[in-house]
């Protein structure tokens, strides 16, 4: 699947109701816009910007607390009214702590991870790296949640048995480095079937993930190396200087998105662009449809 | 000025063959890079290792070792040790690591680094050549140092800028690398830069280093189309999980190029990994005579 095929089967899922935090400097409510021109969505905007009142077919509701725009934006959600909430100001503790925010109602199933998501260079297929924005050091309980938060974001990719790659500097398990022996765990845990159809491999390091050759080499015989869909980082600053360096020097096409969340949501980071957005906008549809790409529209 | 592993190739072939050691160079492609080199005139080698060994893959590539001298030494770490010496002693300029674990080579290396110049620490320096990009850049240090300290990434720094220099870069531009977030404002990595940029403003005697402000490169460069003298040309990571994921990343997911090399006290080891293909290995070569034919050219070493 690649991104222009999300954003064909999210138009024909669309367009979904959307609440988008509005802070009145009007930053990314143009994506929104666009995201409706496209048929993604149908916005309904919450917050400051006097200029969106009465602005031609706009719906806008005015709350210059932007603490309770946000707050309303999510009852709204919880309440059925809308189907999919969106902050434009970039990812904060704030928005972490109210979509994990019980007296609003809503339940966290899980630890909220953040997983990106870019069509590869060496043969355009959507790849996910995670978590590559929330947790700095996760331990191993954290890597299970992540790891289930990026197998149902790949479920929504069309991805039904993703191929995981516990990525460490070395495919030895070493005592002396963390990282090696929660990916070997990981991977036990799925050799006993405790991630569904999902295969967690590791550890992996890059070299032997990408190579079927390079893994036959260190003993490795296993169905992810050279097939991986899902990289699962150790820590945050490999897995977020990595991201940046593909991005940025890959130029891949990218987007991104929350795991463990109970309500579609859309979100920035730095790593985004006005193009990323709007596939974040498109993914979000995908997942607020509930159903994976592929079950209805093969 | 170098931008490119072409223009490596392009002065290695202008200069002088070099003497090098290479250890351990009972392996085909080892040895058949060993026989290009000496005929594009690179390189001038000779051979440490089993002698018999040697002898077999010799004959087996059809490389002819009646000019080449031999140096018969079991024990890896002796031999590690001795292309060491030959280098501290003037005999060789360099070191190309054959078929031998890199344990042996940073063992001798730290040793040789601690009694000559205390003051330095070896680390690996991988330059990187990517689509896109029109010039060489470095990440440091994804092969050394585990969890280095301040003090240490300070040494880390200095090492890998004088190995720059040798590489006629006018300015080097510096990136110290830290994940700091708005979810997580207060990362020890970027603390640690914050020092590190204090302690070069002090140090920046010929004005040729310039610590960047930012501490990654979305913040640099927000993910918009940048000037190429704008990218750093050396990355420091915060340490060498860091370095070693994101190094083999830019060759497997950007279909970068890499070449590595580590460097204590001044004396440069060539690291090919066990996957370089011949060219790589031949690069590598011109790679090891541009950096030390520069470095006897008296630019100083730090």
């Amino acid at each position: 699947m690649s991104f222009d095929q999300i954003i064909e089967i999210a138009r024909r899922r669309g367009p979904k109701r959307i609440v988008v935090i509005e802070k009145g400097n009007g930053s990314f409510h143009g994506v929104a816009l666009k995201a409706r021109d496209i048929g993604l969505v149908d916005p309904i905007f919450i917050g400051r910007g006097k200029y969106l009142d009465g602005t031609n077919g706009i719906n806008f509701i005015h709350e210059p607390n932007l603490e309770k725009a946000k707050i309303k934006g999510l009852e709204m959600v919880i309440e059925k009214e809308a189907r999919i909430f969106m902050d434009p100001t970039p990812l904060g503790r704030s928005l972490l702590m109210s979509l994990d925010d019980k007296r609003i109602g809503l339940k966290k199933r899980r630890l909220i991870s953040y997983i990106s998501i870019f069509e590869s260079l060496k043969d355009g297929r959507l790849t996910l790296f995670t978590d590559t924005y929330i947790n700095d050091n996760p331990n191993l309980k954290d890597k299970v949640a992540i790891a289930e938060n990026a197998i149902e974001i790949a479920d929504i990719l069309g991805i039904k048995r993703p191929k995981i790659a516990a990525i460490a500097p070395l495919e030895l398990v070493n005592p002396a480095i963390a990282s090696t022996i929660d990916a070997a765990v990981l991977s036990k845990m799925s050799d006993r079937g405790q991630f569904g159809s999902a295969i967690i491999e590791g550890p992996l390091g890059m070299d032997n993930a990408e190579s079927v050759m390079a893994a036959r080499r260190k003993g490795i015989e296993s169905p992810v190396p050279g097939n991986v869909d899902i990289y699962l980082y150790p820590d945050i600053e490999s897995a977020y200087l990595t991201t940046q360096f593909v991005f940025v020097l890959g130029k891949v096409r990218h987007a991104g998105m929350l795991g463990g969340v109970n309500i579609p949501t859309v979100t920035l980071t730095p790593l985004d662009t006005e193009r990323s957005c709007l596939l974040n906008i498109a993914l979000a549809v995908m997942n607020a449809h509930g159903l994976s790409a592929t079950t209805n529209e093969g | 000025m170098i931008r490119s592993f072409q223009d490596i190739l392009l002065r290695a072939g202008s200069l002088p063959p070099q003497r090098v050691a290479v250890l351990y160079p009972d392996d085909p492609d080892v040895m058949k890079a060993v026989k290009e080199g000496m005929r594009r005139k690179y390189i001038e080698p000779i051979l440490i290792g089993v002698k018999p060994n040697i002898q077999a893959i010799a004959s087996e590539i059809g490389l002819d070792l009646n000019s080449i001298e031999i140096i018969h030494i079991e024990d890896e770490q002796k031999g590690a040790d001795f292309c060491v010496d030959q280098v501290i002693e003037g005999k060789v300029s360099f070191i190309i690591k054959g078929k031998i674990l890199t344990a042996y080579m940073y063992r001798s290396l730290i040793k040789a680094t601690r009694k000559l110049k205390p003051d330095e620490i070896p680390c690996t320096i991988c330059f990187h050549q990517t689509k896109g990009l029109n010039k060489i850049f470095a990440i440091t240090d994804p092969g050394v140092n585990i969890k280095p300290d301040i003090k240490k990434k300070f040494r880390i720094l200095n090492n890998a800028i004088s190995v720059l220099k040798r590489l006629e870069f006018d300015r080097v531009g510096v990136m110290v690398l830290s994940a700091r977030r708005e979810v997580s404002p207060d990362l020890i990595s970027a603390r640690e830069g914050e020092i590190l940029r204090n302690m070069f403003f002090e140090h920046n005697d010929d004005g040729i280093i310039s610590i960047d402000n930012e501490i990654n490169i979305i913040e640099a460069f927000g993910n918009k189309p940048f000037k190429e003298d704008k990218f750093p040309d050396l990355f420091l990571v915060p340490n060498i999980e860091t370095g070693n994921i994101l190094v083999k990343t830019i060759d497997h997911l950007i279909l970068g190029l890499r070449q590595c090399v580590t460097v204590g006290a001044g004396i440069i080891t060539l690291m090919p990994s066990r996957s370089d293909g011949y060219e790589e290995r031949i690069l590598n070569m011109a790679f090891g005579a541009v950096l030390t034919h520069n470095s006897n050219k008296n630019l100083k070493l730090q």
